[in-house]
């Protein structure tokens, strides 16, 4: 149950904050517009918004999906933001003298160099969803790890509360492995990417 | 035909105040001439290939190439960097191929420049390599290789070996000798190194810093192909000094 809400909501946040952090990272005006607000709302404690949800949207699926999906969606943006902006710029001066032209940038190069970044973003905001689902899941569900944990505690069964927040954190070491695995696997050549780190 | 008319450029630093980088430079590079701009490090010499790249817009003046005037960056003048400007996702081979990709020529067609090229560069047994995989002489050869599959009409070469050991510089200097006796193309080098300046060309522009003008030109006239020991001989050595009395 928890694992289907951190996938849906975790894609939802994924689809729509990679792209809005590609455009932040590439204009310096979109940057200083939006970033404000952006801070602003990423900084609110997103739990907090928890109560909120559950009286616009019920205790159902939906709203575990969108608050998983809006706690994840502004680190997503950020992150992905700050590492596009860390393109070289000879290498985007390179493409220009070779023939790209100005939206061709973004698509041969910024996009290309940035994958494995943004792919590393990605696997560290699975770890923020994580802890916002079980919290999630706590304050209102009635399926889900979250779910197990608060009930374990009122019937006083420590064990089952321990057991809980273990399997939270092998699924944490799960995802994380996959994440790795996808890197390794589709950029080889990112592997020692320290070097163009500093350019 | 590449022709400088009065180009003066100045940036404005974010503090409103403004920096003079380089001071009406007059000049003209001839057809299939190879020319170097020879000066102290931080000197205008990058900012200058820059804007005939189209990486920069004069403040005054303007650059005419073929006839046209150069408002942005264009295919016909490719660029090779100090470093850190390979694309680290391509093998040295997809490297090699960006442009002609760029522009959908037909896959034969990129096979044989592709290969022509990892021949000449001598880098064959690596095509399949990713660029972090290589050494930094190695890395150059390909960045080199890559503009030049392009087919620009002229060369712009921003101190490409300065990132390398001495040994490897000298070799990737005959490297780029051998290159331009093959192709004979128009190159504009950029180059603190007055040796490597004479070794490689026709012509060489002193330029002083700050702002950048012109400070005296030499007419090279070594007989070509041009071999290391040249480096070594006495009218070489005479005229780097003469040259180095200028700094």
């Amino acid at each position: 149950m928890s694992v289907s809400r951190i996938l849906i909501g975790f894609a939802i946040a994924t689809v729509l904050g990679v792209p809005v952090g590609i455009l932040i990272g590439l204009s310096k005006q979109a940057e200083s517009f939006i970033e404000p607000m952006i801070d602003f709302i990423r900084y609110t404690p997103i739990p907090a918004f928890i109560p909120l949800f559950i009286l616009w949207f019920g205790v159902g699926e939906l709203e575990k999906i969108i608050v998983i999906a809006s706690s994840v969606f502004f680190q997503i943006v950020l992150m992905a933001a700050n590492s596009v902006s860390l393109t070289p710029r000879p290498l985007i001066e390179s493409a220009l003298t070779l023939g790209v032209i100005r939206w061709q940038v973004v698509t041969k190069v910024i996009y290309p160099f940035s994958r494995p970044r943004i792919l590393d973003d990605l696997r560290v905001s699975m770890g923020w969803a994580w802890a916002v689902l079980t919290i999630a899941e706590i304050v209102g569900a009635t399926s889900g790890i979250g779910f197990v944990i608060i009930q374990s505690q009122r019937l006083l069964q420590t064990a089952r509360v321990m057991a809980a927040i273990i399997v939270v954190g092998c699924l944490g070491i799960l995802s994380d492995a996959l994440f790795k695995w996808l890197y390794r696997t589709y950029f080889p050549w990112a592997s020692r990417m320290g070097q163009y780190v500093d350019a | 035909m590449l022709t400088l008319e009065h180009v003066t450029k100045v940036f404005t630093i974010t503090d409103g105040s403004s920096l003079e980088t380089i001071r009406d430079i007059s000049l003209t590079v001839p057809e299939r001439e190879f020319v170097a701009f020879v000066g102290p490090s931080g000197c205008g010499k990058t900012t200058l290939l820059k804007l005939i790249a189209g990486l920069e817009k004069p403040t005054q003046g303007r650059i005419v190439f073929e006839g046209r005037d150069v408002s942005s960056t264009n295919r016909e003048r490719g660029m090779v960097f100090q470093e850190f400007a390979l694309f680290p996702w391509l093998t040295v081979s997809d490297n090699i191929a960006f442009g002609l990709r760029l522009r959908k020529e037909n896959n034969e067609k990129i096979d044989s420049v592709v290969s022509r090229y990892l021949k000449l560069t001598s880098l064959e047994q690596f095509k399949d390599s990713y660029p972090h995989t290589l050494s930094g002489g190695m890395q150059q050869r390909v960045a080199i290789a890559r503009t030049l599959a392009n087919k620009p009409k002229i060369l712009l070469l921003d101190e490409p070996f300065g990132a390398l050991d001495t040994q490897t510089r000298s070799h990737m200097q005959e490297f780029l000798s051998d290159l331009w006796e093959e192709e004979h193309k128009t190159v504009v080098l950029v180059t603190h190194d007055i040796g490597e300046a004479l070794f490689l060309s026709d012509t060489v522009y002193i330029l002083s810093s700050r702002p950048t003008i012109i400070r005296g030109k030499f007419d090279v006239t070594f007989d070509r192909p041009r071999k290391h020991e040249l480096k070594f001989s006495s009218a070489f050595l005479h005229m780097k000094k003469e040259i180095s009395d200028l700094f």
